[in-house]
């Protein structure tokens, strides 16, 4: 007598993903970020904490997002199989290049404050793109390029991971140099920390992803980096021109107003280079014949 | 924005170019920012007064103020200056058909300690206006917030008083800002006597 055995379907193995995901962690930390904002705001407003210049709060805040992304990123990099490396390396020389370089060059020689402000709409643009802008993302850029660009690039996300870095080492700068030059109060201080934050990291992905790009395909147009510069710059530029119709309100102001402005500009900015790179990413996959590990 | 597709160029030759064509376009764009500032901070608008018969150049987006009365013809402030508001100001005062420059400057040393707080005087010297004689003198004073609500520090300023004598008037060109700025914004000053017709 014949005995017959069920056989249990082949098992398909799914291969696990062996980088660090790029997206999740930027937003948790960009979500915790304004989640801990949030909560000194509420404290602020409920007369917990007094709303005075108060600097050593604004400058634990002002480093605040460089602990979340050690506590989040680099941590989750550590746990990955193939995990970036360099990501302090950018961090410390984006700092040491902001604050030798770019902070002096902007605060003694360009001085924004004293004619950008109260220039027309396009002049705003136009100059805030060239002074700016320009001096933000070339710092970002000359940090990732000589660093670990192309060698460490593996992926367009990657582009993304190592902007970050180069980002909040900008923005830490310039918020370190605001609480410290302008005795901001505590509401101004923690509000500035998050829109800069923000915005250099939304910028600053801008640039990461024509980094990326020209390191997996490097027959590129010869115009790319100056492209990638130069509309980083512009998209950085875009919030200070539309930041005073934002904060203005009649004859009022709007606090939450640039907060607003800033997280939507980051959303926004993030959104369409993740569906830039999700697309790309799947048609090279694609094009290789090869199936993608999600 | 639609990634490029392989061509078949020599990869190292574009990666190349691109490095170097970044750079020149961050120094273009960074030179053209500088070029933008400063036409926007030597910008400027013609005032005429012509009842006094004052003509001049002052800085564009300046606040200007004719409603000194007596005290002066007219006062330009730069609304973003920080902490004090750099001041241009032009005043006119009758004097006697002999008198010249410095008998007007003594009159400023001997009234400044009673107008304006901590007054000194730095420096009085002889200079030009065009091909009139003139005197300057460089003093500085504290400045004080007024308003008791209003909680700031005083700040030192430094000035300029530039005097000519015109017929039995005499015209005192005043600059004043904050000491730590003074030299760096003195072009305004400079400017501004380039262009006055008196």
């Amino acid at each position: 007598m014949l005995e017959y055995q069920l056989l249990s379907p082949e098992e398909e193995i799914e291969e696990t993903f062996p980088y660090r995901r790029v997206w999740r962690a930027l937003a948790l930390e960009m979500g915790l970020l304004l989640l801990i904002v949030g909560v000194i705001y509420v404290l602020i407003q409920a007369g917990v904490l007094a709303n005075q210049y108060t600097p050593t709060l604004s400058l634990v805040v002002a480093v605040l997002p460089i602990g979340l992304f050690y506590a989040v990123s680099v941590r989750r990099e550590l746990q990955a199989i193939q995990p970036r490396s360099q990501l302090s390396v950018i961090l410390l020389l984006s700092i040491i290049a902001a604050n030798g370089v770019a902070w002096p060059f902007i605060h003694l020689v360009i001085t924004p404050d004293h004619w950008l402000p109260e220039a027309g709409f396009f002049s705003r643009i136009i100059g805030y793109t060239l002074t700016l802008g320009i001096v933000g993302e070339i710092t970002k850029y000359l940090v990732v390029r000589y660093t670990i660009w192309p060698q460490q690039i593996r992926m367009r996300l990657d582009g993304i991971a190592y902007s970050v870095p180069a980002a909040l080492g900008y923005a830490l700068i310039m918020n370190v140099q605001y609480i410290l030059n302008e005795d901001p109060l505590l509401t101004s201080a923690i509000f500035r920390v998050v829109i800069n934050v923000y915005l250099h990291i939304a910028a600053g992905a801008v640039m990461g992803y024509f980094l990326a790009e020209l390191a997996i395909n490097p027959n590129g147009p010869f115009y790319w980096f100056p492209m990638g510069l130069s509309l980083s710059a512009f998209l950085g530029s875009l919030y200070f021109v539309f930041r005073r119709v934002s904060i203005s309100s009649g004859l009022g102001s709007r606090p939450l107003g640039g907060i607003l402005l800033s997280i939507a500009f980051a959303i926004l900015i993030l959104g369409i280079l993740s569906f830039i790179i999700e697309n790309a990413e799947e048609r090279a996959a694609a094009r290789q014949g090869v199936r993608r590990i999600r | 924005m639609r990634p490029f597709e392989p061509e078949s160029t020599n990869p190292s030759r574009s990666i190349e170019l691109n490095s170097i064509f970044a750079i020149v376009t961050a120094v273009g764009m960074l030179a053209l920012g500088l070029l933008m500032r400063s036409n926007t901070l030597g910008s400027s608008i013609l005032f005429r007064d012509q009842t006094n018969g004052i003509r001049a150049q002052i800085p564009a987006q300046w606040l200007l103020d004719t409603n000194g009365g007596t005290n002066y013809i007219f006062r330009a402030e730069d609304p973003n200056g920080q902490p004090f508001k750099t001041l241009i100001q032009v005043s006119i005062r009758t004097v006697g058909p002999d008198a010249n420059p410095q008998n007007v400057v003594d009159s400023l040393n001997v009234i400044g300690p009673s107008r304006l707080s901590n007054y000194g005087v730095l420096s009085t010297e002889p200079s030009r206006l065009g091909e009139d004689e003139a005197i300057e003198i460089t003093y500085y004073y504290v400045q004080t917030e007024p308003n008791p609500f209003v909680q700031a520090v005083p700040i030192v300023v430094q000035g300029v008083d530039l005097v000519v004598t015109r017929g039995n008037q005499a015209i005192i060109f005043t600059y004043r800002d904050g000491r730590d700025v003074f030299e760096q914004n003195r072009f305004y000053f400079e400017n501004f006597l380039a262009t006055v017709e008196y």
